[in-house]
């Protein structure tokens, strides 16, 4: 298992937080790390903090409170051009200049970063198709997220933010420029924060995992920790409940299904009760589960459902959740 | 596999052409700045150096009615010359055309550098959210701001400058030919000619730029700071008599009444004439408009004054206007680089 | 060119490593990989699948472990051996068996499912191991 997490953190946040002029915190109390190398993908639903938590990372804006690390500098310090050069953002909107053709736009690349990847970043173009000489208002949002991709993948950083990256791209697209964003950190060791809808579809790619919910960072850590320390248990809903703490408890008539946390990742899992099925949960399952019961935890009516202290590094307490949040209005 | 990919880059459809060769020397921001100001240094640039052309053909029209008027024609025996009987006419067009070319039009020059220069300039970078793309490029974003900001400074300084120089010339051509039509202070020709369209240009540019930062949306911008450079205009002329202290000059009445009279060198068409009227018994100036309420005291003095600004308090007048101008511009940059800068770096 | 490419189902319900390590197995079975071939590189893989690089590293070592490949630095990973064994060759005894023990029981009126299913419950009474939908229910953790 790729358990070892000491080695350098690409983030590492503690009591991070960020409130805008209005007084509400878009992000607050958020401790989570990011080791260096990973993909790892930023979920949640829209509004949670994920852009916000995306901006402080690029710098955009400093954290009101807290503190975040980026490849070990504090966001705080003032950003120096070799440190600018080893973190990439790609926002949203994915903006370009409208009036720039596709060439000039990697010019601009190729001209304002010193370790420009030009044969990356025009492979990115031409497998999409696109003229040199296309202009970048003339295209479609697609073709604009591959140019805005191309830009990002050229400049050759250490830490790629990419803000729902593949939104509007077709299944095809997507596919291919994962291969060749995955491929690329597959050579460099680069790190890769995702923020994605398309959970179902981040399976395969990811290998950590965020999980922003209402301005506060829920879960965090190793995919494949988070889904072995979990069981979707399905049986009859008289029967004894399973040991572990519940996630998610559904009956549906004399059936019971549940996500079940059963602890510390890595130890052996105790043994399901007589009758229970259990099966690894995917990642979209349980996602979905955490995010369909935000209190963390579904009511413990049952028996056997004694909570457990959160795994150190894997949970991360969010306790004051605010109760309006935003995505950052950059 | 994928080496082979690299190498050999499949571009169905598309004409691949290599990238387009004709590739300019410029490196790194420099070149940037120059793509994102192109249009405008071929525009403004373009337009400018035309009318300079148009203007230094006038110039060198007014040069065989400068030589006739003052030297074959100058003799009271040159009234039979028919060069010089058609020299009047000759005169009267130049000078339409002078005034009417060059003056009104112009006045409005530092508003559209300002509207169409300065505003859009930071305002469409947040409309469009590009300076988030330029702010995850490998280069400090005030470095960029100064490369985005010097070359329309440079473009103004040279193309308007060039403007001001070909004007200031044409209207020493009036002003040699002793016609009138070379009056100085009058708004349209003050704000053309001299340093005032340089001065003006480059503090529009940079309150254009700073409303842009401030309102972060371009047409709305673009409005603003029209409606800014004009007020700011208006204001200045009603203010701009106090920059230097007026001459004044008492003399006495030889003929006439007093609240007419105006000293003779504040008649010349290159003077303003700021006040004047009668100077009472008890030494009270009054303004000519004033004379009215002191009844016979105002028409019994045989005294008159007057304060005017003759020509030579013109380039000093420019240079306290321009000097105030380049200060607030120089503030209103600065401010701007504070808004810039403050996020983090 | 690799001489391998994988085809990875993210419905089958097995892991992305499994399918990796299982379709490099299988094709040591065919014969399609040979020692001394070099698979595909992570990057290579990655770029292609579109899975995560580690998917790709955790196949690979475990490809290792049982000793089917080693890593070379800086050149690759190299099949070690072949899985192809004699017996399930074309002309094997084995399978020249299997075959008239499938005729006899077509002959019987049994149909492609039946024989499928019922190669199955006796492969599973046999070895005693989970597969198919079973596999899920391993939680993960016995593998490790």
């Amino acid at each position: 298992m790729t358990a070892a997490m000491d080695g350098p953190f690409a983030l590492e946040a503690k009591d991070l937080g960020k409130s805008y002029r209005s007084g509400q915190w878009a992000l607050r109390h958020c401790d989570f790390t990011v080791p260096a190398g990973r993909i790892c993908g930023v979920v949640g639903p829209n509004g949670a903090g994920k852009s916000t938590l995306f901006g402080l990372a690029a710098r955009l804006f400093a954290p009101s409170e807290g503190e975040l690390r980026v490849l070990g500098e504090s966001v705080r310090t003032r950003a120096t051009p070799e440190l600018r050069a080893r973190v990439a953002h790609v926002t949203q909107e994915k903006p370009l200049y409208r009036t720039f053709t596709v060439a000039d736009t990697l010019r601009l690349g190729r001209e304002l970063n010193p370790n420009w990847d030009q044969q990356t970043a025009q492979r990115v173009v031409e497998l999409g198709e696109l003229s040199p000489t296309d202009r970048i208002g003339a295209l479609s949002g697609g073709q604009r997220s591959r140019v805005a991709l191309a830009l990002t993948l050229g400049k050759r950083a250490e830490l790629l933010l990419l803000d729902e990256p593949f939104a509007d791209l077709d299944p095809l697209a997507r596919h291919e420029l994962t291969g060749i964003l995955l491929a690329r950190a597959a050579e460099h060791g680069t790190t890769v924060l995702i923020s994605s809808h398309l959970v179902s579809e981040l399976e395969d790619v990811l290998d950590h995992v965020l999980l922003v919910q209402s301005g506060g960072v829920r879960l965090a850590g190793d995919l494949d920790e988070l889904l072995d320390a979990h069981r979707l248990v399905s049986g009859l809903a008289d029967a004894e409940r399973p040991a572990g703490q519940v996630v998610e408890w559904r009956v549906t008539g004399r059936q019971a299904t549940g996500l079940i946390r059963t602890g510390v990742p890595g130890a052996p899992a105790e043994p399901l009760p007589a009758r229970w099925e259990a099966t690894r949960p995917r990642l979209d399952e349980l996602l979905l589960a955490h995010l369909r019961n935000p209190a963390g935890t579904a009511s413990p009516t049952g028996t056997g459902g004694q909570p457990e202290p959160p795994a150190p590094g894997t949970e991360s307490a969010c306790p004051d959740r605010p109760s309006t949040t935003r995505e950052a209005a950059a | 596999m994928s080496t082979a990919q690299l190498t050999a880059p499949a571009a169905p459809g598309t004409s691949s052409a290599p990238a387009p060769a004709r590739r300019s020397r410029l490196r790194g921001l420099a070149w940037l700045a120059w793509r994102q100001n192109r249009l405008a240094v071929w525009t403004l640039g373009g337009a400018m150096l035309l009318v300079c052309a148009g203007l230094f053909v006038l110039h060198w029209q007014f040069q065989d009615v400068i030589s006739l008027t003052l030297g074959r024609c100058a003799s009271a025996s040159s009234w039979n010359d028919p060069a010089c009987g058609s020299l009047t006419g000759d005169r009267g067009d130049l000078m339409d055309l002078y005034a009417q070319v060059t003056h009104k039009p112009f006045f409005l020059l530092p508003a559209l550098v300002g509207m169409f220069l300065g505003a859009p300039l930071l305002a469409q970078e947040h409309e469009r959210g590009t300076l988030l793309m330029i702010r995850s490029q490998s280069v400090s974003p005030l470095r960029w701001l100064t490369a985005r900001l010097a070359v329309p400074a440079v473009l103004v300084t040279v193309s308007v400058g060039l403007f001001a120089a070909m004007n200031t010339w044409l209207w020493y051509d009036m002003h040699r030919l002793r016609f009138g039509g070379d009056e100085v202070f009058p708004g349209f020709t003050y704000a053309t000619i001299g340093l005032a369209p340089l001065a003006w240009s480059l503090f529009a540019l940079a309150l254009g730029v700073a409303v842009g930062q401030l309102v972060r949306r371009t047409v709305a911008s673009v409005l603003v700071t029209g409606v800014l450079v004009l007020g700011a205009q208006v204001l200045v002329q009603a203010v701009r008599v106090h920059f230097v202290a007026p001459s004044v000059a008492t003399y006495a009445i030889t003929g006439g009444r007093a609240q007419h009279l105006v000293p003779p060198d504040a008649w010349r068409s290159d003077a303003w004439l700021v006040d004047h009227g009668p100077v009472l018994a008890d030494g009270t100036r009054l303004s000519e408009t004033d004379c009215f309420r002191h009844g016979e005291a105002c028409s019994a003095s045989d005294l008159a004054w007057g304060s005017y600004h003759p020509l030579s308090h013109f380039a000093p007048m420019q240079l306290v206007e321009g000097g105030l101008l380049l200060a607030v511009s120089a503030a209103l940059v600065l401010l701007v680089y504070r808004l810039v800068g403050r996020t983090a770096g | 060119m690799p001489v391998i490419e994988y085809r990875l189902d993210r419905r089958s319900g097995v892991p992305t490593y499994q399918q990796i390590v299982q379709q490099t197995r299988h094709a040591l079975r065919l014969g399609a990989l040979q020692p001394g071939d070099r698979l595909p590189t992570a990057r290579e893989v990655v770029e292609r699948t579109a899975v995560n690089p580690n998917t790709v590293l955790k196949a690979y070592r475990e490809l290792e472990r049982e000793g089917l490949v080693a890593p070379r630095p800086g050149l690759g990973t190299f099949v070690l051996r072949s899985l192809s064994r004699p017996e399930t060759a074309e002309d094997g005894p084995l399978r020249a068996q299997l075959t008239a023990w499938v005729d006899g029981a077509r002959a019987a009126g049994l149909d492609r499912e039946d024989i499928t299913a019922l190669m199955a419950s006796v492969l599973d009474q046999r070895f005693e191991t989970g597969a198919g939908p079973a596999e899920r229910t391993a939680l993960g953790k016995g593998e490790e």
